[in-house]
Formats: C-alpha cells, structure tokens, sequence
C-alpha cells in the first residue's frame, strides 16, 4: 500500500513550519476583510445603505471561506492522506467550483468560465480539499484580474478560467487568464517566502494571495501541488493529478 | 477653510469608505489606488494632506515618500501613515527626514480616529 502511495506521486504532509507559515499568512490576510467589516459597520451605524450591509455579508463570507479551506487542510492532515482520497470527476468538482465562485465574480464585475476538455477518467482525489482549492484560487485571480483592469488605461475584460485537460503524467485542473504575468519564477519565490515576508505576492496582488498557498497545500494532498500552468494562450495556476484506476472496470 | 485631502489606499473598499466618511465631514477628498495617479492628482491640485497605506501593489510606499519630499513644492504637505502592518522597523530618523505627521495602525484606527487626527493637522495642532 505504502509503494502504491507512492508510485501515485502523493506528497506526504506539510511539515510543522510549512503550516506555521500559512497560519502566518492567513493571519495576516483576515486583517484587511475584518477592517473593512469594521469601517462599514461604523460608517453604516448613522446610514441606510442596505449596499454596506450587503457588503459586510460579502466580506464576511469569504473571510469565513479562507478560514475553513485552512481549517479543511488542519484536519485532512490529522486524517492521514490515504483515507481522505476517492475517485473524484474532475469536470463535476470544476463546475461545482465554478458554481460557488460566480457570487464572489459578480460582486466583482468578473465573469467565470470553464473549459472542459472532453471526457477525463476520475482522478483520486479529496472531493472537499479539490473544490475548495479551485474557489481559493479562483478567488486570488479574481482579485488579480480586478486590479489589472482597474490599472489599465484599455479596460480589459475581466474573466477567469477553470479548465482541465490531459497531460503527459496525468490530468490537469485550474485557473487560468490572459494575463502573462505569472510565471515559475514568481511562484517558487513566492512559496519560499510566503509566512516570513509580508505581501510575497507583490507582483500580482496588493494582499498576502493567502488562497494560493491555500491551494497549494490542500492539493499537495492529492497531486504534486500548484505549478505555472498553460491552457490554449492562457497562463494560470494547476495541480497535475494521478487518474484512478479504481472505476475502469465499471 | 477645510482641508484637501488625497487618499492614497490600494484597498477600494476602504478607500471608498474614508473618502464618504470624510467628506460628510467637510473635507474635499481625493483618491488613488496606485502611485501613479497620486503624483498625478498631487501635480493638478493643491493637496494638504496625504492619508496613505505603505502597502501598495508592486510599489514601496517609502519611495513614493521619499519622491514627495523631494519637490519643495510639496514640503508642507501633511502625511498621514495609515498602515495595515505594524511600522516597528521603521526607524525615528526615517520618519523624521520624511516628515511624517502620524502614523496609525489600521486595525486599530477608527474612522473618529482618523477624523481627529486630520481635523488636529487642519488646524496645524501638533498630533
């Protein structure tokens, strides 16, 4: 069982420091959503702008969204890899992705779209750790498209893609944009200093991308974990998965 | 006569928020979310006071300082450092030599904390 593990190329737990710097990082990016939580509330206290509440709703929703994507690691961690994993439809869990997402994109003027390339086998995977790492990166690049459209003099629309397709060592899964932007030099930097350094995400977002690192270490429970990926002319981010076999008589 | 005020605050949400809650208070306000359209808008209008986050996107805010406090033009500018990080390792003589009039911690800065503070620089009280 434990050469199967690891011929499936699953990575073994984080270690101790690892999520010490993501419990760093997290820390740091609940920050702003509980400030501007907190303005509103006393700018709204003399006011009846249904807007700010709605707002606050917003901001308190995905702030408790980060908290359980983290939360869902801590305890897929304690349960051991091997049990948390089945036979996940890659398609199914990017579109539910997608689903959850597109609140989160009209509150952003953002369109979500998905790109599934024909039928893929089931991959092994935790269905719950998958989907929340999509939303968690789906949400960053949302953020990310937002301040390059509001940066830019042309107005470029704002979109994001979830897409999957083949690859030579498996199945790939993720986010993706026009954007040429990110690439392998700023992830890997970004990884060595995210939880020591403030905003190691400086290139692309004004805040710490926690969902990204969030991501990252719910799909290193399942797959090699997040790499520079391309999509037709897109660039994004995607965690490249092992098929599983467990339905191919079915 | 109140004062002019430029936001310089990569976050919309807040910068929107201090803009309205400011200027229900009297204050002509200004917005900015990068470096570039605050020197912009520093260079069309005569701005008093400078309320900014250090943290911007892909830009230092200490450069941007340090810009400002080169033109004589701007030396009477107010600033007001309003950070989301805690400004430790930021020395006293870095602060005097920028001449920064305040600087807050933004989880602990209210709105009422902000409007005292701009309404003592309004008032050239010292902070």
């Amino acid at each position: 069982m434990a050469l199967q593990f690891q011929q499936l190329g699953v990575q073994k737990s984080y270690s101790d420091l690892e999520l010490k710097n993501l419990f760093f990082s997290l820390a740091e990016d609940l920050k702003l959503p509980l400030i501007q939580i907190s303005r509103i509330a006393e700018f709204s206290k003399n006011t009846n702008e249904t807007k700010l509440l709605r707002q606050i709703e917003a901001i308190a929703d995905n702030s408790l969204h980060l908290i359980d994507s983290f939360i869902l690691n801590s305890s897929l961690q304690n349960l051991g890899n091997l049990e948390s994993l089945q036979p996940v439809s890659v398609n199914a869990s990017l579109q539910d992705s997608a689903h959850l997402l597109s609140k989160y994109a009209e509150n952003n003027n953002c369109n979500i779209e998905i790109e599934i390339t024909g039928k893929l086998e089931p991959i092994l995977a935790n269905p719950n750790a998958l989907k929340s790492a999509m939303i968690n990166l789906g949400k960053v690049f949302i953020n990310y498209e937002k301040e390059r459209q509001n940066n830019s003099s042309n107005n470029p629309k704002c979109y994001v893609k979830l897409a999957s397709h083949r690859t030579r060592s498996g199945i790939a899964a993720g986010v993706f944009t026009d954007s040429r932007s990110i690439n392998s030099k700023i992830l890997r930097q970004a990884k060595k200093i995210h939880g020591k350094a403030i905003n190691p995400m400086n290139q692309l977002v004004s805040n710490n991308g926690i969902g990204i690192f969030i991501a990252d270490i719910l799909l290193k429970q399942m797959s090699s974990g997040l790499r520079v990926a391309y999509h037709h002319k897109q660039t994004g981010l995607a965690a490249t998965f092992s098929p599983s076999h467990q339905l191919e008589l079915v | 006569m109140k004062s002019n005020i430029l936001i310089l605050e990569p976050d919309r949400v807040l910068s929107s928020i201090y803009s309205k809650y400011l200027s229900e208070n009297r204050y002509k306000l200004f917005s900015a979310y990068k470096v570039e359209d605050a020197l912009e808008l520093l260079d069309q209008h005569k701005i008093d006071i400078i309320l900014m986050e250090l943290q911007i996107s892909g830009h230092n805010g200490l450069e941007f300082l340090y810009e400002i406090r080169s033109y004589p033009e701007w030396d009477d500018i107010k600033i007001i450092i309003n950070s989301i990080y805690q400004l430790d390792n930021i020395n006293s003589l870095t602060l005097d030599l920028l001449n920064i009039s305040k600087i807050l911690y933004k989880p602990e800065a209210k709105l009422i904390t902000l409007l005292n503070v701009v309404n003592d620089l309004s008032s050239n009280k010292t902070v």
